[in-house]
């Protein structure tokens, strides 16, 4: 992945806890509820690399449109403070022994196309066990529709 | 009573399109639990759970804008079949059949969720493997468990924790 020139980095740039991060959701990952309620699927967060992305609000002028791909996309919203507030999420082995701890962050990772660019990461890396899937249900659970950009 | 699906053996008429088949009703042939057939699905509430699985075949890599990988072939397989023995399970309850939610994850697998009340139920179906998600509150400890559907007893599990 190519970073912009010039441009955050590990370094030069984080993440305020009072960030807005916008995430582009299709319309076939939410779910009708009855009373006008909705349902948000957990693979709204969904990442191969197990490094969901968003955008930082405060560089895209705030505008959730930014984070669409199509016109049609929806776009719901974390706040960077409630990511890290997930805190520690613990891997056990089978007979329920710690194994791993892994801090939950963001981080910025801007692109040449889109300095808004960022990411939501663990520390160190989950690989295998099915850890990053209930961190996937947590961030389903603190996503917010932004105004204008989900379903009404 | 049950009906199984055969082509017919008599020869087209000359005046037929070459794309015409027809089909006899054998009722009772190909009953018993490896031969379920898919016609029996369609005056049932599982025939739209099983078209919209069939339908995730279509969707295109890279369809959540990221960087989500094609639909894997060979977990909407495994789907299916999870989900018509899991469908046959709950004939067997008073407690009645809901419908999930499907879609697929990055990797191109299944992903079933169903939401009942404060219970979220979330399947992934992998080609090799089905594992599941239970939640019942925000925290990922105390309020998450996960695992493997090993078998018959571990999906009916599952259901009436969904349900119960």
């Amino acid at each position: 992945m190519e970073l912009a020139d010039g441009v955050g980095g590990p370094d030069g740039d984080h993440v305020d806890d009072d960030e807005v991060l916008y995430r582009a959701v299709k319309p076939v990952l939410w779910k009708q509820k009855h009373g006008g309620e909705f349902y948000l699927s957990s693979q709204a967060f969904a990442d191969r690399n197990r490094r969901p992305s968003v955008d930082r609000a405060r560089l895209c002028e705030h505008d959730p449109g930014h984070a669409q791909f199509h016109r049609s996309d929806y776009v719901c919203s974390l706040v960077a403070e409630e990511v890290r507030a997930i805190a520690t999420v613990v891997r056990y082995d089978n007979k329920g022994v710690q194994q791993v701890w892994h801090n939950i962050d963001v981080e910025p990772v801007p692109l040449p196309e889109d300095p808004a660019h960022a990411e939501i990461y663990a520390v160190p890396e989950i690989s295998g066990g099915r850890l990053f899937e209930r961190l996937l249900e947590r961030l389903a659970y603190l996503a917010r529709w932004e105004n204008g950009f989900g379903p009404e | 009573m049950t009906t199984a699906l055969a082509p017919s053996t008599e020869s087209p008429k000359r005046d037929v399109t070459p794309t015409t088949v027809s089909y006899k009703f054998h009722p009772g042939i190909g009953d018993g639990e490896s031969a379920s057939s898919i016609h029996k699905n369609f005056h049932t509430p599982l025939w739209k759970t099983i078209s919209e699985i069939i339908a995730l075949l279509s969707w295109p890599e890279g369809w959540n804008g990221y960087d989500a990988a094609a639909p894997n072939s060979e977990s909407v397989g495994h789907a299916l079949k999870w989900i018509e023995a899991l469908y046959r399970d709950t004939l067997m309850t008073d407690k009645g059949w809901i419908a999930p939610h499907a879609v697929l994850d990055a990797d191109g697998n299944v992903v079933l969720e169903w939401w009942k009340d404060e219970r979220k139920l979330t399947v992934y179906a992998r080609p090799g493997t089905v594992e599941y998600v239970k939640v019942w509150g925000p925290d990922i400890f105390s309020d998450m468990e996960d695992g493997e559907v090993e078998g018959a007893e571990d999906r009916r599990k599952l259901w009436n924790w969904l349900t119960g």
